[in-house]
Parts: C-alpha cells; sequence; structure tokens
C-alpha cells in the first residue's frame, strides 16, 4: 500500500496531482482530496523506516500564486491560509501507515522549510483556458466577431501582463488594424488622420482576459452584425495573413510590397512590441458561424519579420555613433538616452533585445564615451500630416580608442 | 488503470507529457521479457543473492534506450566529495524498506534509479527540499552497455530520467557535492 500520498480522515482520501521534483519518489508535488481540496506536499526527513513530509493546504488562487512562482515557497509554508498545516510521517514498519499531525508554523523546525526566495514557477493559467474552436463558439453564441491575440513572453507565468506592455502592444494592434483598414476601404494615405467612419469600423474593444499564456480577447465595438464583411473583418483577414507569413520571407516580402507605407510602419510597430516583451503571438479571428482563422508567429520568427521589413523599405535606416554617452538608460521600461558629441544631438527610444543586455551596468554621464549604432524609423501621426522620427538602440560598446576613465 | 498504463509510471498526467507514445506492455529487447519462456531475465549483482523482484511485463517500456554520458543522483548526505557511492546507493527502489515503491513490483519506475542529466535541478531542488538538502549529489558516468534510461522530467519539466541497469556493476560514481544539512 502507498503512504504517498496519504488516504487520512484529517487530510481526505488524496490522490497525486502534480509532481514537481521526484527522487525515486514523489518529493514535491501537489495532491488533492475528493472533495477537491489541494495540498502541497514537501519531503524533509527520513529516518530507516520512515518518511516526512509537511503537507500544506491550499485554496486554488493561492495554489495559482505559489505554483507560477508568484509567492515563493518558504512564505507559502510560513503562512498557510488556515493557520495551520500537516506533519505526514510515512512509517514503513510493518504494519505501515501515515502518522499525521496537524502543527502551526511556529512548530516547524526552520530548516525543514523551502529556501529563502525558492520558488515553482511552471506556466500556471489563472484565468479560464480559450481556444480557437471556443472563440468561433463565442462568436456564434453572440453574434458578434471575435479577435483573440495570444502572448507568450517568455518569463511570465501566470495569466496576467505587465499594463505598460500590454497598452503598448494593444495600441499596435489598433493602430495595424486601422492601417489595414483603411486599405481595405480603398482610401489608404501615408499622412494625416484616418477618416472617423474607418475608425469607428475598425474599432476594437477589449473584452476579457483568458489563458493560455495571456490572450487577450477583443471584439467591434460596432453593434452585432452591422458590420458583417466589413473593414474590420477585411483588416482582420489581412494581419492574420501577414502573422502567417512570417514563416515565408517570400509570402511576407510579398504581403509588405502590397501594403503601404502607414501599414508597413504600424504592423512594424506592433511586432517591435513583441520584440521588446520576449512574446510571440497568435491571431484567432472568428465570425459567427464561420470557421476562425489562425495565424501563428512565434517568438523566433518576431525578429525575422522585422529584419525583412525593415531591408524592404525606405523607412528605416541605420545611424552611427562614434562618440556618444549615455543620459539616461530604463532597463524594466526598455528605453535609452544617448547624447551624440559629433553632431551635438540627442536620440531616445526603445532598445532592441540585444541592445538592453550590452547596456545594462555601462555608466552613464559625460565623461563616458561608446559607439552605438541606431534605427531611425519613419513614424505616421494619428491626428496631423506629421511624419516623425522614431528611434531604437540596436548595439552598444564602450569606445577603446579614447580611453573611459 | 492498469499495469500497462502509462500514467501508473509516476502518477496522474504525467504519461502523456513526457511524450510516450509506445505503449509500455513492448519491452525493451535489450533487457528482455521476464515473462518470456526463452529469454534472460537480468539480476543486478548487488541484489543477486536476495529475493530479486521481477520486473513488470513492458519494462523497460521499448522506448528506452542506451545510456551514454555524465548523470546526477542524490546520495547518502554522510559521504564527502570524492568517496563513492557504496553498494547501498544502488538498491532499486522496490527493493527497499520504505518509500513509494517498496513492495511496488508491477511498476516500472520502481526498477529504475533516478538520474538526472543536469546537475543544476538537484541545486534547485535543494533550495525546495530539506530531504534534498540532507542528501549529497554524487556524478555517475553511464555507458551503452549498463542498460537503459528514458527521460521522465517532472511536471515543471527538468533532466529526470529512469535508469533500468542491466548489469550489476554499481557505475563510476563520485560525490561532487556534500549535503548541505
Amino acid at each position: 500500500m502507498t503512504l504517498i500520498p496519504p488516504h487520512d480522515p484529517l487530510l481526505g482520501a488524496l490522490s497525486m496531482d502534480e509532481v514537481y521534483f521526484d527522487h525515486e519518489g514523489p518529493r514535491l508535488f501537489s495532491a488533492t482530496s475528493r472533495s477537491g481540496r489541494r495540498f502541497l506536499a514537501v519531503a524533509v526527513d527520513e529516518d530507516e523506516s520512515s518518511e516526512t513530509y509537511l503537507y500544506l493546504p491550499v485554496s486554488d488562487a493561492r495554489f495559482g500564486e505559489i505554483r507560477s512562482g508568484a509567492l515563493d515557497l518558504r512564505t507559502a509554508f510560513r503562512e498557510p491560509e488556515d493557520g495551520s498545516l500537516f506533519v505526514v510521517v510515512a512509517d514503513y514498519e510493518q504494519p505501515s501507515r501515515n502518522r499525521v499531525s496537524v502543527v502551526s508554523p511556529d512548530e516547524v523546525a526552520e530548516d525543514w522549510l523551502p529556501l529563502e526566495g525558492s520558488r515553482l514557477q511552471a506556466s500556471t493559467a489563472t484565468r479560464p483556458v480559450i481556444t480557437a474552436e471556443a472563440l468561433s463558439l463565442e462568436a456564434s453564441q453572440r453574434g458578434r466577431a471575435m479577435l483573440a491575440v495570444e502572448l507568450d513572453p517568455a518569463d511570465i507565468y501566470r495569466t496576467e501582463y505587465p499594463l505598460r506592455s500590454l497598452a503598448r502592444i494593444s495600441r499596435g494592434i489598433q493602430d495595424a488594424v486601422d492601417a489595414l483598414a483603411q486599405e481595405a476601404a480603398g482610401r489608404a494615405t501615408a499622412r494625416g488622420a484616418i477618416p472617423e467612419s474607418i475608425l469607428q469600423e475598425a474599432e476594437l474593444a477589449f473584452v476579457e482576459s483568458r489563458a493560455a499564456s495571456f490572450v487577450l480577447v477583443l471584439a467591434p465595438t460596432s453593434p452585432p452584425r452591422l458590420f458583417e464583411a466589413s473593414l474590420l473583418v477585411d483588416a482582420s483577414a489581412r494581419m492574420t495573413e501577414l502573422i502567417e507569413a512570417g514563416h515565408d520571407p517570400e509570402s511576407l516580402s510579398r504581403l509588405l510590397a502590397g501594403s503601404g507605407p502607414r501599414a508597413r510602419a504600424k504592423y512594424r510597430a506592433f511586432l517591435e512590441a513583441l520584440q521588446d516583451d520576449d512574446s510571440g503571438a497568435s491571431f484567432w479571428f472568428a465570425e459567427p458561424n464561420t470557421p476562425p482563422r489562425t495565424a501563428t508567429l512565434r517568438r523566433e520568427e518576431v525578429r525575422g519579420s522585422l529584419e525583412l521589413l525593415r531591408s524592404t523599405t525606405t523607412e528605416v535606416r541605420e545611424i552611427e555613433l562614434s562618440r556618444a554617452s549615455i543620459i539616461a538608460v530604463h532597463l524594466r521600461r526598455g528605453t535609452f538616452e544617448l547624447f551624440d558629441h559629433a553632431l551635438g544631438r540627442r536620440y531616445a527610444g526603445y532598445m532592441e533585445p540585444d541592445a538592453r543586455l550590452e547596456i545594462a551596468g555601462l555608466p552613464t554621464g559625460d565623461q563616458y564615451f561608446y559607439r552605438a549604432t541606431l534605427l531611425a524609423e519613419e513614424q505616421y501621426s494619428e491626428t496631423t500630416d506629421e511624419v516623425f522620427t522614431e528611434h531604437r538602440l540596436r548595439s552598444i560598446s564602450e569606445r577603446t580608442e579614447t580611453g573611459n576613465p | 488503470m492498469s499495469a500497462d498504463d502509462p500514467d501508473r509510471i509516476r502518477g496522474p498526467g504525467l504519461g502523456s507529457a513526457r511524450g510516450v507514445s509506445t505503449p509500455r506492455h513492448l519491452a525493451h529487447p535489450a533487457l528482455g521479457c521476464e515473462t518470456c519462456v526463452g529469454q534472460v531475465r537480468y539480476i543486478p549483482k548487488t541484489m543477486a543473492n536476495s529475493a530479486t523482484p521481477h520486473r513488470p511485463p513492458g519494462c523497460p517500456p521499448a522506448t528506452a534506450a542506451p545510456p551514454d554520458g555524465t548523470f546526477f543522483r542524490l546520495v547518502s548526505g554522510k559521504l564527502r566529495v570524492g568517496e563513492a557511492p557504496g553498494d547501498g546507493e544502488w538498491v532499486l527502489p522496490v527493493s527497499k524498506p520504505k518509500g513509494e515503491c517498496a513492495g511496488a513490483t508491477d511498476r516500472c519506475d520502481c526498477h529504475a534509479h533516478s538520474v538526472f542529466a543536469d546537475v543544476d535541478d538537484l541545486r534547485r531542488a535543494r533550495t525546495w527540499s530539506q530531504w534534498v538538502r540532507s542528501k549529497a549529489i554524487a556524478s555517475l558516468q553511464l555507458r551503452s552497455d549498463m542498460g537503459l534510461i528514458e527521460a521522465s522530467p517532472s511536471d515543471i519539466g527538468d533532466s529526470h530520467n529512469d535508469w533500468w541497469p542491466i548489469n550489476g556493476d554499481p557505475p563510476e560514481a563520485l560525490v561532487v557535492e556534500e549535503a548541505q544539512a
């Protein structure tokens, strides 16, 4: 008879849920009782004939926080939701049995607890999961087109997304859809405001977030059924094609050649937002009673799409700075500010992922000089005729010939 | 759940996650079939004088492959760096007097040792569990003639492997990190 996990009046009849560490037996795992009560268990001690485990009762919400790494294991065991946990000694002396006792965290030997800061960090859906098929069904039930955008950054373990990044990506999606809708309407312009009627028809609303990883569920703000076969449908279809073409440079080149400068710039800005978050994206677009259209751009394909987009346009050029100083760096935001001593000019913007690694730890100030490569990218105002330039830092290195102090 | 069910190997929900597509009842030919007449049954030398439980049919699975390279496992916390783990460290889980594998002769994984391809998985586990901290870490060299091995990562993914030894000689092993507690 196995003693792990136990069948015990205090804990319930437990069955193994997930094993996080196994060494000739589960050593860190979760188990659930028939009534749905969940425990996180960790091996803490043994002797010749027994093994001792701590069983921590956890709510679903607390379990999601622990599993994803938001809550460290030591804190979880020190601060149980119910104020107590269980010491379970699996005793293999015949007849084998579990000896279970309820203890407060204060009664637990300090060295039995996980170390400070130890975390599980397993990808954990903390919102209901949605699939393309489910989205399609929902679109039919609502009688409304639905768009879902799945983001999968490498370092996010819960169904959550940093608001700053989400704002940038959301704007990237809407701007690209607006520009593609303008093209679909046959009224593409490189400059100036997009006509109100097109913006209205292409406007998306945030409906909810779903797992997994993090899915933005969007829908037209326009009344249901009003815009069937609308600009939004056409724009979403074009967006899906662009995403899908990320696997095939030839198709992507062809699609980009058929797009105007505004649409290219907006799609580029969307890809850059993805790249800066180290995320790929999947698009699911569903109309009522129609099979969903899906496309996926994997994380590693974002960079390829961006490079192709930049190389096939005159709207992006590279700038080399030979004597620049770092005025400011915000690693969290991913932004930089440089001063070019040669031209007496200031540059600011987002940093490419490689540049973020290079710039970390470099001293700032006028006495330190660096070589830097920037991208100067044309971007289009939403409200005026203005075309402005955005800068991105591609690389930065210390000048060796001058010798920084 | 039957003995052939892959989920039986390490607990519910893990069989498919490990990508096990070959039915477990297809025993690996290199180790023979214990239930088949005319084939050789493996008995580890360290336990040759004791009652060695037979492996269940289909164990090791046909998907297991000969090992090759350096692996790591937990051994007695009394051992010091540079010491070789003794014979007692190579008792198969099924033959131990305690643990979930004690007497579980029908579980294939209980006839295998846990070995890790990446020592960092053991170091990380030390931050979680005092039981792990109380153990030393040994490195061992496994060659292709030393049995069969199959990756069996946990739910969060790691380099855990089940290793079914083919002869009784303990592998070359040395403690590389002492216990922390």
